[in-house]
């Protein structure tokens, strides 16, 4: 992924139009899907505003209740770690892997194993990690990156998913059915279900009041992983402890919906005790999540429930995709996210946000992810160009004789900003203004008449 | 200091803004409840690709399974406790001797159901389960899914292709 700016990226992947349309179509489908089953809940704001409350509870009140959680944790019979960043989660998870003489480790999708470059690191060890999400393998085996959070390969084309199970499952030459192509893989990954020495989840939920954690999933690849290897981890963020199972019902309605239209995802599983005769391993991760609820401006975050719901929606992520981004997640909340784990490097993705605001009515559990952004801007600008188009606009602002100046001075302004514009003028239309004839003149002409 | 006393003195040295636990009591009685929960659960099931049938008195619930899965003998038969009539969720805990691959590595999944044991939505799912600790439990809602090949929606991903409820 790159570390240059979120335009100059973008620019890129704008070349190819028609990826660009079918990909902008695709992700505004799920968002039409998520319109039409949250219309079907008449409380729905109602359960919006009951999430965001209890993560802004339980937000604030994590040290007991990560406590409570830890507590009954080791009661249920599993075993608990708490890593303060990303080096104590890989040499946790990679202790516990070389200790226990793993070869073979099929995990399913977490978004904290790509913040804390786990795979990378257990491969280091001579281990070898499988990706079992089906589109999380396909990205995977191509070498690549997620572009998006709960959709990992919605940039990829069944074309080029034939081509890479030819190569890797050996399935027919030409054959890019999706059907056909996730029978394979289905086929393909049983063998590393069943002969996996561990298998690891992240986790949607951890609930303070009983010590489970709770994943939910459609395909089924965490549950196989679980239910089958002798040494079970799951990982999470400190941020996703929820007070109670009473929590729970709140959010299994809301994350399935936002996330892909569906009323709930197909499994739904609580882990608390190690199933018999395995090891169950728990592993509590910082990483950065105390910092960002010390932050007045941006303790909301740690709300984000990872639904992708904002990036559906986002008209700048639908065309330009998730790759166009430096941080590891993209879209409003990779925005924030980014800017919370380390300004400097994606200060560039600030500019990716038309402040539509969009975000903020899909989000499930209320993150002021535009205000957010707004709020970054004001400390930093994108580029020299950025800060000199802002000032600009103040100064021409700044007072109706200046104002009413600027717009009489007509097209030799407007160049004189589309100059000084840089990646902000690119691709954005600046009214024509016709020299002397602006709305003023115009306006007593026509009341002349 | 261990890792986690260290992380417990970051949070509370951030030391947030203090937010009151909501109270969930109007939002849950007031949240959709269908008035026939069997006629829910069913069209829920279904238009998750899982079927639903009655058992009648004196029917086998394996005899059932098989003529409902015909095209396939890899098929388990295993109890749920209750279902719930919003999304097609049935709820299951931890099987005998811990096989819990028995709820996802076969080809067909048969959960036999009370059809007086449903509930409306996630809120009275919750409520019924408490706060008793089991070691394990799930919602299954229809067969495993995917759509992550260009959001084509595929059964059969890695759990059972399918899922049917026999509601005794």
């Amino acid at each position: 992924m790159s570390t240059e700016k979120h335009a100059a990226a973008a620019r890129k992947y704008l070349k190819d139009t028609a990826k660009v349309d079918w990909q902008d179509e695709t992700l505004w489908l799920v968002r039409g899907k998520r319109d039409r089953l949250s219309k079907e809940i008449p409380e729905w704001e109602a359960l919006r505003d009951a999430a965001s409350r209890i993560k802004l509870y339980s937000n604030s009140h994590l040290p007991e209740l990560l406590e409570q959680f830890e507590s009954h944790a080791i009661a249920n019979g599993a075993i608990v770690h708490w890593a303060k960043d990303a080096a104590e989660y890989r040499e946790i998870i990679g202790g516990l892997l070389t200790g226990h003489g793993v070869r073979l480790f099929v995990k399913s999708k977490s978004m904290l194993s790509e913040e804390c470059g786990l795979v990378p690191y257990l491969e280091s060890l001579g281990i070898e990690a499988v990706e079992t999400d089906l589109g999380e393998r396909i990205i995977q085996l191509m070498g690549l990156k997620p572009s998006h959070i709960v959709l990992p390969a919605v940039h990829i084309k069944r074309e080029e998913v034939g081509r890479l199970f030819e190569k890797e499952m050996g399935t027919e030459p030409g054959n890019s059915d999706p059907t056909y192509l996730t029978h394979a893989a289905r086929r393909n990954l049983r063998q590393y279900f069943l002969k996996a020495d561990a298998a690891m989840t992240g986790g949607n939920f951890a609930v303070a009041s009983t010590g489970e954690v709770v994943v939910c999933t459609n395909e089924g690849n965490a549950d196989m992983g679980t239910s089958a290897a002798p040494l079970q981890i799951a990982a999470f963020g400190i941020d996703k402890i929820v007070p109670d199972r009473e929590s729970l019902g709140v959010f299994t309605r809301l994350l399935a919906r936002t996330a892909t239209g569906q009323p709930v995802t197909t499994y739904t599983t609580h882990y608390s005790a190690p199933r018999k005769g395995t090891e169950f391993h728990i592993v509590i991760v910082d990483n950065g999540r105390s910092r960002i609820l010390a932050d007045r401006d941006h303790f909301r975050l740690l709300n984000c429930i990872r639904c992708g719901g904002c990036m559906n929606t986002c008209p700048v992520y639908r065309r330009s995709g998730g790759y166009s981004y430096s941080h590891f997640i993209p879209g409003p909340v990779g925005v924030n996210l980014g800017m919370a784990s380390d300004p400097d490097r994606h200060k560039g993705n600030l500019s990716a946000c038309t402040l539509c605001h969009s975000c903020e009515m899909v989000c499930p559990v209320k993150v002021d992810l535009a205000e957010q952004i707004y709020r970054w801007r004001q400390h930093y600008h994108t580029s020299a160009g950025k800060k000199a188009i802002s000032d600009g606009m103040a100064f021409l602002m700044g007072g109706p004789g200046r104002f009413g100046a600027g717009l009489t001075v007509g097209p030799g302004a407007m160049k004189a900003l589309k100059a000084v514009g840089g990646h902000w003028g690119k691709g954005r239309e600046f009214p024509d203004i016709v020299s002397s004839k602006n709305l003023e003149s115009l306006e007593k002409q026509n009341h002349g008449k | 200091m261990g890792s986690k006393e260290s992380i417990i003195q970051a949070l509370r040295s951030a030391a947030p803004q203090l937010f009151e636990k909501p109270d969930l009591s109007a939002l849950k009685a007031d949240s959709l409840r269908c008035p026939d929960l069997v006629e829910g659960f069913c069209k829920a099931i279904a238009s998750s690709g899982g079927k639903t049938r009655f058992l009648e008195p004196g029917e086998d619930p394996a005899t059932v399974a098989r003529s409902f899965f015909p095209d396939t003998d890899d098929i388990a038969v295993v109890p749920g406790r209750f279902g719930v009539a919003e999304n097609g969720c049935v709820y299951l805990e931890e099987p005998e001797e811990g096989r819990r691959l028995d709820y996802f590595v076969h080809e067909a999944l048969v959960i036999v159901l009370d059809r007086k044991e449903i509930v409306a939505n996630m809120h009275d799912a919750y409520d019924r389960i408490g706060e008793t600790v089991t070691g394990y439990g799930i919602f299954i809602s229809g067969p495993s899914k995917t759509a992550d090949i260009e959001q084509a929606l595929v059964f059969g991903a890695h759990g059972a292709r399918e899922v049917g409820i026999l509601l005794k």
